[in-house]
Parts: structure tokens; sequence; C-alpha cells
């Protein structure tokens, strides 16, 4: 189909350093160092307080007369001692945004090490990163090229699985892959420092979400096998665990075995569903993983005419693009608010799972929306159990569109 | 030496552009700004601290490496404007910190190429968003103001009210017009919110200008050249407040009947809360605040100054050093907090019993409702209403209990699971209501594993969870 010629006027992304904050602020230990000015500090703060973790977020004043006076460097040296002297700092994430990329930091005037805290520069300039889920990668590549122990003895059996999940679906990945052999599993981004030191020791890694580019990269650089796709929907899922099973060279007949029973199972939820799933439903949110869920309201019955996300179209998405294009879903990548809009406007959706802005477009439009980050990045969405999480809360939603029509006529009656 | 800041509280002088210009209704503002600027002044906060999806007449120019690097960002500007010249909006270019680090200036392309549209450089990397709004207003005022002499209207009184990020403001507002109205005066014009740009013209027809906030808006309020109020906080204030608005309305003898109105109504509840036993805790009461200046003075003022509570301390946000707040919560945990999002993480850090009570940003909180003031008479009531409602609560905790003790400590060892034992679980984990299914996962493993520890195995079994249910 044609890329129509609107206006696009409006990105859709967090702010991009947002997702290296949440990745940082979330380790034991931490305490992170900003190198950004008072209104970048107090939207970053603002929203990780609300969005990462109930951690103080600590800088060196950097205003005109700290950038034309060039003590920025010497600043931002102290600012590091001072919260080193806090014994039980472990570790000192330093990140640098736009002001202070621009007016340059040169790491190797930065300490590695001082007290009991490691220091690491991670630099997340929203002008050259783009969106928040590619921060992510950059975050997780940094911990884990600076801290991974590539250089010890792999651990045979020992997988990483990279990307944000939520906590139900990790109970549920650890259960399964411990089914199928798997020895030990290590869930990136951690909430330790450990956590990346251990990724470096793994044979494989599973990249749930197609914008860890970076860090697949250095992983595979490293000898470790990288294992694609994820465990939604029932043909998925069971393919993910067959191909973990070959990545880590795992007992075929337990693996098949498994996965057998666990794509079974996902397929008995799907069909429990079936008479529930009519409609047309617009995916249109800003993580960065997005596809997947397209995958699986399409393998439920679901018709998806038009998806986007915030991301660039990678190599690690490219099997999910191809399924999708050939089902007949339009994919953009990098997308603006203007063509979600006018996606909307087209395919007259029965639901819409986007980003705040594009659902407040839906709801005046009487259509039913929710905003992808809240409801499907908080929320199982793994094997059977996730399925039937999501699928419910759709079906539910979709089943409720006449509230959307009536508060839609109420506040703009249609002439 | 810079000073260290923890958890930045005050925006930037770029917010102050953004949330100042985007309340005029017939103004488009376009942020010369990255990607992330744009996202957090004009979506992830905004909806957070003034309950809007996002800010629809924000647009940013999402500079790039190209631009930072190399180009300079007239060009993606002018290609902003082409977008934007047809929606029929006053435009303005607001510089960010970033633009004005690679120092982009439009003064003169916009002179040049589009004289309709203004240019605010924000001087976000000079200013903070208090200095920053003053200016935003007083600039409002010499671009848009049509210079005529003014010709004042007898009872007319203006309002420069709040801007997008002002905490609590509709509450305050309504507050303030309804103290306007009863002493006899005319509420003629609010702005920025309920204005367009040029009405800045006719603020200096109003026979009294009130000024909402003591952080900004008397700049302006000084080029009209009116006589000037400040919005008031507890009794004594607001009547002064009245009896002021009914001098210059002509209305005195209104205002004097509407104070003795009051008394009967409005304040009430204060005169019988304070007859009844609940103002008998009052001299007991330790509190705190962490607000914005009007606000953390207000505070102090009505609950200490006039109910005899005890103020622990009262700290302008501006100027505060959170380390130092941090450290002082600490040590006095307060019995009622009013603050902020950075004071409620200090609580929890603590783990203080303090009642928090949100009084200002940053912080997630909806305050659109109108029945919240803290100013003027409704709000010395909604406060006192909140407190005593807070110390029957307080006191509901204390009050004895039957419960089951929770069992739900870690066992010392990791236990492992039999596969049948992990799909009973699911199982039972799928049927707990889902907002709880997490803790109630968590607490059921926590059980299982502790009985199978107390009788030496290693593996939870089917037969364990069976003894649980």
């Amino acid at each position: 189909m044609e890329n129509k010629a609107c206006n696009k006027l409006h990105p859709q992304s967090m702010c991009p350093a947002f997702g290296g904050l949440r990745v940082l602020l979330r380790i034991d230990g931490s305490q992170l160092c900003m190198a950004a000015d008072q209104g970048c500090l107090y939207g970053l703060t603002f929203v990780s307080h609300f969005y990462a973790a109930r951690r103080s977020v600590v800088s060196p004043e950097l205003m005109n007369v700290q950038i034309s006076g060039g003590t920025m460097i010497d600043d931002l040296r102290r600012a590091i001692e001072k919260i080193a002297e806090d014994p039980a700092v472990r570790f000192i994430p330093v990140v640098s945004t736009c002001v202070a990329e621009t007016a340059g930091i040169a790491e190797e005037l930065l300490p590695k090490r001082v007290g009991n805290a490691e220091v690491l520069l991670v630099r997340l300039p929203a002008f050259q990163i783009r969106t928040h889920p590619e921060a992510k990668d950059v975050a997780v590549s940094s911990l884990v090229k600076r801290f991974g122990a590539f250089g010890e003895p792999k651990k045979g059996k020992t997988l990483v699985v990279l990307g944000e999940i939520f906590p139900v679906d990790a109970m549920m990945i650890g259960g399964v892959l411990q089914k199928i052999g798997v020895e030990s599993v290590i869930t990136l981004p951690g909430a330790d420092l450990d956590d990346y030191v251990q990724a470096g020791r793994a044979s494989a890694c599973a990249v749930l979400h197609p914008f860890y580019e970076r860090t697949a990269a250095l992983f595979e650089s490293a000898g470790v096998k990288i294992v694609g796709g994820n465990p939604i929907g029932a043909n998925a899922t069971g393919q993910w665990i067959e191909r973990i099973g070959e990545a880590l060279d795992l007992d075929p007949a337990t693996v098949k075995q498994v996965a057998d029973e666990e794509r079974q199972k996902a397929r008995q939820v799907m069909a429990g569903f079936e008479s529930r799933m009519h409609g047309s439903v617009i995916v249109a949110g800003y993580e960065g993983n997005e596809l997947p869920l397209v995958r699986l309201l399409l393998e439920a019955g679901l018709d998806v005419p038009y998806a986007s996300t915030s991301i660039a179209r990678t190599p690690l998405g490219e099997e999910d693009h191809r399924l999708l294009t050939m089902l007949g879903t339009e994919v953009r990548y990098r997308k603006y608010l203007e063509e979600d809009m006018e996606a909307v406007l087209e395919h007259k959706p029965d639901l819409v799972i986007g980003t705040t802005s594009l659902d407040s477009f839906a709801k005046e439009h009487g259509i039913p929306a929710i905003y992808y980050t809240n409801n499907i990045s908080a929320r199982p969405i793994f094997f059977a159990s996730g399925a039937a999480s999501v699928l419910g809360m759709i079906a539910g939603l979709i089943e409720k569109r006449e509230i959307y029509g009536r508060m839609k006529e109420y506040f703009m009656p249609t002439e | 030496m810079a000073k260290t800041i923890r958890d930045e509280s005050t925006a930037s002088a770029y917010w102050a552009a953004v949330n100042t210009f985007c309340a005029l209704q017939d103004v488009h503002v376009i942020a010369d700004a990255p990607v992330g600027c744009y996202n957090l002044a004009g979506v992830a906060v905004m909806d957070y601290t003034d309950a809007l999806p996002y800010l629809e007449n924000l647009t940013p120019t999402s500079l790039t490496e190209l631009e930072i690097a190399s180009s300079g960002s007239s060009e993606i500007v002018q290609e902003t404007i082409e977008k934007l010249k047809e929606t029929g909006k006053q435009l303005i270019l607001i510089s960010s910190a970033e633009s004005e680090m690679i120092g982009s200036d439009h003064q003169n392309m916009l002179a040049m190429k589009y004289p309709s549209v203004r240019f605010f450089p924000s001087n976000s990397l000079g200013e903070n968003e208090w200095r920053g709004r003053e200016r935003a207003l007083a600039w409002l005022f010499d671009q848009f103001d049509d210079g005529q002499p003014a010709e004042v209207e007898p009872g007319a009184v203006s309002i420069i009210g709040p801007t997008y990020g002002c905490f609590n403001s509709p509450s305050d507002l309504a507050e303030v017009k309804r103290l306007v109205t009863g002493a006899g005066g005319r509420v003629a014009h609010v702005y920025p919110f309920e204005s367009k740009a040029a009405d800045i013209a006719k603020l200096k027809n109003s026979a009294a200008i009130v000024v909402m906030y003591r952080e900004f808006g008397a700049a302006l309020a000084e080029k009209l050249g009116r006589p000037v109020l400040y919005a008031p906080f507890g009794i004594d204030e607001t009547d002064r407040f009245i009896e002021e608005i009914g001098r210059l309305a002509g209305t005195p003898e209104e205002a004097a009947q509407f104070i003795a109105e009051e008394k009967r109504t409005t304040l009430r509840p204060l005169w019988d809360l304070w007859r009844g036993p609940q103002s008998e805790w009052f001299p007991t009461i330790r509190f705190g605040v962490v607000a914005s200046k009007s606000y953390a003075d207000g505070i102090k003022r009505v609950l200490a100054d006039e109910l005899g509570m005890q103020c622990l301390f009262s700290h302008d946000s501006a100027t505060a050093d959170n380390s130092a707040v941090r450290e002082q919560i600490k040590a006095t945990q307060p019995q009622f907090l009013y603050g902020r999002m950075p004071d409620k993480i200090y609580l929890a850090e603590a783990d203080a019993k303090s009642r928090f009570i949100p009084a200002g940003f940053p912080g997630p909180i909806v305050r659109r409702a109108l029945g919240t003031p803290f100013m003027g008479h409704s709000g010395v009531v909604w406060m006192v209403q909140e407190i005593v409602n807070a110390l029957y609560d307080m006191l509901f905790n204390f009050l004895p209990i039957t419960r089951r003790q929770p069992d739900s400590a870690a066992p010392a060892q990791p236990l492992k699971w039999t596969p049948e034992a992990n799909a009973i679980l699911e199982e039972i984990v799928k049927k707990a209501p889902f907002i709880s299914q997490i803790s109630f996962g968590r607490e059921l493993k926590r059980k299982a594993e502790n009985l199978a520890a107390s009788r030496g195995a290693d593996t939870v079994t089917p037969d364990i969870l069976k003894q649980l249910a």
C-alpha cells in the first residue's frame, strides 16, 4: 500500500535517555549521576520517579556558567567522588544527555572506579539515539561490554534472556526452560550488576525484542549463540522452545515434548477465545516490541490492518516483518503521530493499542484505545497464560465499544 | 564549584515557555528541540501534572545529529513552519537548551521570511521555570499589547493566572474567582488560560489585577500599571483580599457583607471543628512543607500561624537543597508532610509513618476537580478537613484487630520445583485477581517452600501445594 504524504510533525518516543535510565536506575547498589541541564534533569527525574525507580537522581549543576567556564568535567568528577563517599554505593552510572554531549565529555577524564563503586559513562543524547527502546540497547550493551565475564569459561546450559519482561513472564520462562534442561537463566536488563558479569559466561542469548542490536552483536562476537523470536502465540512458542533447545544442545526428545505441550496449551487458550475474536485492531506503540503482539492477534483471528513502531526496521525483527507483511498488515517504522492518525481514519478499527497521543485521537472518534506501554508492557504475554491475559483484555475492550461511542457523543456530538 | 543537585525539582525556562504559550487558545508553539524535550514537556510529564493526553499545540523540530553537528537548525525550523502555517494559529518559535548550545537564533531569519512568526529565546541554560514564566508573560505584553491608553472598566478584575505545570491551579483559580465575584468585582480576563495572545492588551483596562503566584506574574502586572493584589492564603489574608477588591471595584459594602456571609457558610465548618474536639489535636500536629514559594509560605501561615500547629520546616522548592531536605525529613519525620514526589521517596527511604499530602510538582497527581483548593477561605477548610480525616485514619490504624499471621518469609535455602507442582501453581495463580497475581504467586511460592523446607525436603511437589490449598 502506498505511503501517503501526510505532514510528519510529531515523532513518537519517550525521551530516548529515559530508556537507558530505566535500565540503569533499577540496578541494586547503584547511584545514578547525570550530566544534564536543568530542564532535561527535571523531566527525566520526573519520569524516572514515576516509571523506573524510587531512587534519587544526582547531578552537578550544568548551565551556561559551567559550560562557558569549562568546569563541566571537573564538576562531574567531584559529584562522582561525593557519591562514592557512601560505601553502600557499588555502581555509579554516569549518563550524559544532549547538552553535555554537545559540550563534549572526554571519557578518559572520568575515573573507572572510586571507593567501592565502579563508574561507567553511558552516552544517551536524544539527537543521536532517536528512541527510548534503542537507548535501552545502548545502556545494556555498555554494561555487558564493561562487566561481562567473557574471558571466563562458558557455562554449558546457560541462557541469557534479553528484553524487559513482566515478572510473571520471567517466572513462566524460568519454569519452561527448567523443564527442557536449561541449567541457569540470566535475565537482562538485570537488577544486579552481577547479572551483567555472569551474562558473559552464557552459551546462548535469546533476544526477545528486536532493538537489542548492539547487545546481540556484542554477544555474537564473543561466541554466544543468538536465538531470535519469543514465546508469544502458539506457533512461535513451540518454535522458540525448539530453538533454545538447539542452541544449547539439549535433549531433543524432551525439548520436543515440552514445545508440543506449550504449543498445545497456547492453542487451547486461543481456541477458547475464538468466538470473541472479531474485529480489527491497530497496534501503534513506541516500545519497539509491537510486532510480536500483532502476530498473536492475527493468530487469534483478529484483523490487524496497520502496525507501527518508533524504532527502525532491524534484522532481528525481520522474521516478524515478513510474516506480518505476508498476512496483510501494513508495517511502519520510525512512525510519526500523523501517520498513525491517518491509519485510524482509514481503517476505522475496533480497537487502537497506541501511544497516549494516538489513543486520545481514537477516543475522539469513539474507538476504544489503550496505551501500549501501560497495558501491554505491564502484563504477561508469553506462553498460554500470557495469551489468555492479553486476549481476555482485548476481547473485553472490543465488546465495550458502545461506552466509547456514548462518551464521544456526549463530548463531541455528531452534527 | 558547581553545586550538586539531588532530584531536580524545578524545571527550566524552556518548560516555562512551553507551559505559558501553549496555554493560549490561538497559539501554536514550535520548539527548536530534540525529540526528548518535546516528549517530556509536551507528552510524558503533561500527562501527569495537568492530566492532558498531550499538548496538541506543540511541535518540535526534532533536532538530530545533522543539525547539531553541521547544518544548524534554520532549515528544519523553516520546514516546520511551512507545515504549520495553514493552521491559522499564531506561531511562536522557542529555543531549547540544546538549540541554545548550537547558537540557533532565528530572529533575523523570521523577520525576513516569516514576519508573523515570533521568536522567544527561552534562555533555558540561564533561567529556571519561574523566572522563565515571568519573562514569557512580559514578552507577550511587548509583542501583543496594542499600545492604546487604558480605558478602565469599573469593577473589572483580571487575573494573571496559572500556566500549565502550576500545581492544583484549577481549584485555586476557581476560589480566587469566587472571592473576586463575592466582593463585588467582575472577572474580566484570566491570562494566559482562558485567553488568546492578543487579549493581553485588554488587561490594562481592569480596575484591579490579581497575581495568582509570588513566583511569576509581577513583571507583567507592573507593565499594566494597575493596582495589584496577590491571591491569598488563610482567613486573615483572604479577608483583606476581599476588602481590597471591594475598595478597588467600588463595592466596599458588598465586600463587607460577603465576609460576614463567608463566616456563616464557607468558613463555618472551621468554626465548628474549632469548637469541637478535632481542633484540640492541632497543637500536637507536627508538619513540614516543601513546595513552590507561594504554597510553602501560604501553608505555613494557615496551619502554624492561624491554627496553631507546629511547623517543623517550610522550604521553597526552587531554592531548597534536596540532600538537606532528605536529611531533615529523615531526622524529623513530620506527622504531615506537604510535598513533592522526591519527598515521598525520602519518606519511604526512612520508613517514616508520615501522612504525605501532595502540595507541589514534580510528581504525578490529578488535581483537576475544583474542590481541592489551598488558597482562600475554601483552602483553609479543605486543608483542615483533610488533616482531620487523616487523623481519623491514624486512629483507626491503631485499633487492635484479629488477623492471621502471615507466613511469608523466604526459606533459607532455594528449593527446586517439580514440573507438576509448577503447573498447579500456575493454575492457582491464574485464578487470583489479576492485579494481585504477582504478590499472590510469590506468597504462595514461599509458603509452599517453607512447608517443604520444614519437612526437610529440597523439592516442592504437588502434595505440598495440595496441603496448602
